[in-house]
């Protein structure tokens, strides 16, 4: 195993986890109304996907944080509902208050549970219309509510922004909490990890289209302008790909600098996707401006998880309060 | 190896201690050379000489892992850049005699780069020929056992203290573009070679134009075979593993993390995060690709690499003058933030422009279709 970054072991491992999830998760679904990721939420839960990182005593699967990690940016490239991420989050949580049986309960698929973010105003509810468990994120760590204790619900948007969003109070004595010093870098994590695989998605799409969109006689990828576009957003994807990476080992073997190596990761990793899935709008040209071409999906996408991370500026924030390794009479790790 | 990383890392660590010059280099001329000459020669006398090389030239041959440790501790302890006087002949000429020279031609030069004894110069760019590389046009003429060399390089680093030239010129009169060209070593005291330095915006004079009259280069110069030259030079990097830069990307994370602890300005705050995880992407970036490129061939990646060290490089630059202004003491002083500001704008210039680096990423790496430039 490599001491900086995920080995050819875990990324096979991870392969022959996300086989399934082309034939499951297919992006077109998003473009149904009627569709919720919900009704695969017991499938998941049987191929283990919300316990990776959770020893198996636990209840999980007895992997690391690194496999961890690359597969949630599977769950990125398919946008998955961040209900997924409640759901390894809340387990989590749960394991950590000492409640294993609620853990237990969570891993095996019984509890569906949908995330929010903790607002000035209260909380902002991500896709929690099948949810029986509400996982509430905020910069002091999480808190896990039975969704029947959340008052004042109201739905914000079930379109615009291509999954529903509510508004509701932030409800008091939570059934399992984690502080953020227990919990924050797998919630950064895990979300940078989403953000990668939206950043990787819209790369990809981009290309192929540059391909083959003939425009002048020719294909527009042979213009320096598309060009150089593709080449920031491949520049992009390699960052927040190789930054994922590292920070998961860093996180996996429990390096004094992880917490530093993961909020870059997450800063990294949420400018790719803006960057990337903007440049694919723009690179499908009229297309990527329709509502039928998937490319807006993944902007919007973008931007919920960004918004469930506490936005950009609060991830610059967490940033600045981590030391580097780099920084004045610090210690090189090794 | 028997030695663990961490003896490894700590025996680095001591010889940095004591042997790291207590002044930087000076920035130009005669006084620049002898320094970066002194310097390479006492890290070949403490045994931290050729430590990329292969182990059959002379080098330590160091695994991917130790190189790493080597440029960590090299940039904690302050030791002198390694974009020096050195660098074309320990990461270009050197490597290049080791992939494509002969052996009179390894068993001559290479011990004397590694020693300390000499210093190499480029000759690839023409007034005529920067990012279009191959449409050079210097000629050298076969002429009994001797090239006859006539024309004009530019922007040849160092030439004005160099011993010898990597030189790429035309030896098939009739060839145009990538054939017919040669990779000469270019001793350059040889007679009919004038050397012009050039000023640049940043100051110092670094590069160099280098005038050819009736320049007679022996034919044994040669490197990889007459009018083989673009192969040759593209060999160079058949044993590159990037972990050359390392030391000076750790040197960049460190002056990131200095204007943050010199700044508490919330303005400035979210480009000097940005940076700092940039940073902390392309020390991720380059690891990567050192550890992949240990077990087979890497492909293009190390030229996204390069790419982004220019720019973040760039706008590490650009950011320490918006925090400290132009007039303040760290950017006039010597070896200030304002010389590393102006002497930045050639990141994305020197070696192939930014523009033509994309355009090579997106052919290479991407697939796009080559397009007219």
């Amino acid at each position: 195993m490599s001491i900086f970054h995920a080995s050819a072991e875990q990324l096979e491992l991870v392969e022959s986890f996300v086989r399934p999830l082309e034939e499951l998760f297919p992006v077109a679904r998003l473009h149904r109304a009627e569709h919720t990721d919900y009704d695969n939420w017991v499938t998941a839960a049987e191929f283990g996907w919300f316990g990776i990182s959770l020893p198996e005593e636990a209840g999980g699967i007895g992997l690391s944080v690194v496999e961890e990690a690359l597969l949630f940016a599977q769950f990125g490239r398919h946008l998955i509902s961040p209900g997924f991420m409640a759901a390894s989050l809340a387990a989590k949580t749960a394991s950590l208050s000492g409640n294993d049986e609620l853990a237990q309960k969570i891993l095996g698929g019984e509890i569906p549970v949908a995330i929010a973010r903790q607002t000035a105003a209260g909380i902002t509810l991500v896709d929690a219309e099948n949810a029986k468990l509400c996982l509430v994120i905020s910069a002091e760590g999480t808190k896990l509510f039975p969704v029947e204790a959340i008052q004042q619900r109201a739905l914000l948007d079930r379109t615009q922004w291509s999954i529903a969003l509510e508004s509701a109070a932030l409800p008091g004595n939570p059934i399992a909490q984690a502080s953020e010093e227990d919990i924050g870098a797998s919630i950064n994590l895990l979300i940078a990890a989403q953000l990668t695989g939206i950043a990787a998605a819209t790369l990809e799409m981009a290309v192929a289209y540059a391909q083959i969109r003939q425009q002048f006689g020719v294909a527009i990828g042979s213009f320096q302008a598309i060009k150089h576009y593709c080449t920031d957003m491949v520049m992009n994807v390699q960052a927040a790909k190789d930054m994922l990476s590292f920070s998961a080992v860093a996180m996996a073997g429990n390096q004094p600098d992880h917490r530093f190596q993961v909020a870059s990761a997450l800063v990294v990793a949420t400018r790719a996707a803006f960057f990337n899935t903007g440049k694919n709008i723009q690179i499908h040209g009229g297309m990527g401006f329709s509502a039928e071409c998937d490319a807006h999906l993944f902007l919007k996408r973008a931007h919920v998880l960004e918004t469930l991370a506490g936005g950009l500026k609060a991830s610059r924030a967490a940033l600045r309060a981590e030391n580097s390794i780099f920084g004045k009479d610090a210690a090189f790790t090794g | 190896m028997s030695e663990s990383l961490d003896d490894f890392r700590a025996r680095a660590r001591s010889w940095l201690q004591e042997n790291v010059p207590e002044h930087g280099s000076p920035m130009e001329g005669p006084e620049s050379r002898e320094y970066a000459l002194a310097w390479q020669k006492r890290q070949f006398e403490g045994g931290w000489a050729g430590l990329t090389w292969p182990q059959a030239y002379g080098g330590k041959e160091l695994s991917v892992l130790q190189q790493i440790a080597w440029f960590e501790e090299y940039a904690r302890a302050k030791a002198p850049s390694t974009h020096n006087a050195l660098f074309v002949g320990m990461n270009h000429a050197g490597p290049t005699l080791i992939a494509c020279g002969t052996d009179e031609q390894k068993a001559f030069h290479l011990p004397k780069i590694m020693q300390g004894e000499v210093i190499w110069c480029q000759g690839f760019s023409e007034p005529n020929a920067g990012s279009d590389l191959a449409s050079l046009r210097t000629k050298g003429l076969v002429e009994g056992d001797e090239l006859v060399v006539n024309g004009q390089k530019i922007w040849s680093s160092y030439a004005d203290i160099g011993d010898y030239q990597e030189l790429l010129i035309r030896t098939d009169p009739a060839s145009s573009r990538h054939h017919g060209l040669s990779w000469v070593i270019c001793a350059m005291d040889t007679p009919g070679i004038t050397v012009r330095p050039i000023k640049t915006m940043a100051g110092p004079a670094k590069y160099a134009e280098v005038f050819y009259d009736n320049v007679r280069i022996p034919l044994s110069n040669i490197v990889g075979g007459l009018n083989n030259g673009w192969k040759t030079a593209m060999a160079t990097l058949s044993f590159e593993r990037g972990t050359a830069s390392l030391a000076l990307q750790i040197s960049l994370s460190q002056r990131v993390e200095e204007l943050i602890a010199a700044n508490d300005d919330a303005g400035v705050s979210d480009t000097l995060m940005d940076l700092r995880a940039d940073a902390a992407a392309l020390r991720a970036m380059s690891y990567q690709f050192a550890i992949k490129s240990e077990t087979g061939p890497v492909g293009s990646e190390g030229s996204m690499i390069r790419l982004y060290f220019a720019e973040l490089a760039k706008r590490v630059a650009s950011a320490s003058i918006d925090i400290f202004g132009i007039g303040a003491p760290q950017v006039l002083a010597e070896h200030g933030l304002g010389f590393d500001y102006f002497d930045s704008y050639s990141e994305t210039i020197a070696g192939g422009t930014a523009e033509i680096q994309r355009n090579i990423i997106a052919e290479r790496v991407l697939g796009l279709p080559r397009g007219s430039r």
